[in-house]
């Protein structure tokens, strides 16, 4: 399990965000199953494009590094790195920090 | 112009097969040119969905609240403070652009003098002026760029929002370009040419570039095979009259305060 706390402004849209993750990560998942390494690359692509924003910067990392791969013609370091990316997001416990009120009792 | 504004609003799926994005490297639009124009600052889009679409372009937030930056996934607001700040995906913007960028090609520039000839070296060298581009320039540079103030209701036509415009001579810099060039029939949908925002490297200063020079860079260039359009669901957007040619507006909007249209 790993726990994160993001930015409490983004409760609102993180499980869509997750939900994309899911997605993209079950294509993921499919393509480097298949050996498209171009398709995997993409999907590598968009990971690394998106993680900093929602404070997850190992989403970002694991995009970067399948997107490597996947140019490097690497598929079993792809197929690996998504798999990792897959249980990451799977295990995944985002934590809402709030601020307690000062007159709260 | 509606009937064009119409036939746009179709995704347009070009053949793109051995571009680096492949078929799904399309450039995603948030609402449309001419309703900005006409004073549409509505919050209509999510900074989530934005990210979801893209990496990489440009565009403004909700209450027209300075020029928007989207640059390696993060999406930064350059208000009419100049004070550059990194925005939550939780933000709201009533128009923008985005893209995956992938580049296809680089196109080295030996000098560019100002963002005119800057726009003319790449007009001369990019494979057809009929398709969408994004455009990323890195390195030392001259800019002068501006941002908008933030607007309360009713709102203003943009074209008067800019004679209130910051303009930010930010001199020698490091930093990034982010653009687009859309084909001439994208006029009404989208700026028609070129469009350039600046983030500087160190993340504090940028905007819309109003004009820049610089010398040994290179144009990473990504060939987008398609528009994808999206429309406000909610706000002001259907009840505006978006009919007629606003091409004098755009001219307005885009150019360096007291130069000639």
């Amino acid at each position: 399990m790993t726990r994160v706390f993001p930015d409490p402004a983004l409760a609102g849209i993180m499980p869509g965000y997750l939900d994309l993750r899911r997605r993209e990560g079950a294509e993921l998942l499919a393509a480097a199953g298949r050996g498209d390494l171009d398709a995997a690359r993409l999907l590598g692509h968009r990971m690394k494009g998106t993680g900093a924003s929602y404070g997850l910067p190992e989403i970002t990392r694991l995009g970067r590094d399948i997107e490597a791969a996947a140019l490097a013609g690497d598929g079993g370091r792809v197929l690996a790195l998504a798999r990792e990316a897959s249980d990451y997001v799977e295990d995944l416990e985002v934590v809402w920090r709030t601020t307690l009120r000062e007159d709260a009792p | 112009m509606r009937k064009g504004l119409l036939a746009v609003l179709l995704t347009l799926a070009l053949a793109a097969t051995s571009w680096a994005g492949g078929r799904d490297d399309r450039l995603y639009q948030a609402s449309v040119l001419s309703a900005l124009l006409a004073g549409d600052y509505a919050g209509s889009f999510g900074g989530d969905e934005l990210l979801a679409h893209g990496d990489f372009g440009l565009g403004t937030f909700e209450n027209l609240d300075g020029e928007m930056v989207v640059l390696d996934g993060t999406i930064w607001q350059v208000p009419a403070s100049g004070q550059v700040r990194r925005m939550s995906p939780a933000v709201k913007s009533p128009f923008a652009c985005v893209a995956f960028f992938q580049p296809d090609l680089r196109l080295p520039v030996a000098s560019a003098a100002s963002l005119d000839d800057l726009d003319r070296q790449l007009d001369a060298a990019l494979p057809t002026l009929n398709r969408f581009y994004a455009l990323r320039v890195e390195g030392r540079m001259r800019v002068t760029a501006r941002s908008v103030p933030r607007q309360d209701k009713p709102w203003r036509p943009l074209a008067q929002v800019v004679k209130e415009q910051s303009v930010f001579d930010l001199g020698e810099v490091e930093g990034t370009l982010v653009g687009l060039r859309c084909p001439a029939f994208a006029a009404g949908v989208n700026v028609p040419g070129y469009h350039w925002h600046f983030l500087s490297k160190d993340r504090s200063r940028g905007g819309h570039v109003l004009d820049c020079s610089f010398s040994g860079l290179a144009v990473a260039v990504d060939r987008l095979s398609g528009l994808d359009l999206r429309l406000p669901r909610s706000g002001p957007f259907d009840g505006l009259d978006l009919a007629g040619d606003r091409s004098d507006q755009v001219k307005a909007v885009e150019k360096k305060p007291g130069a000639a249209q």
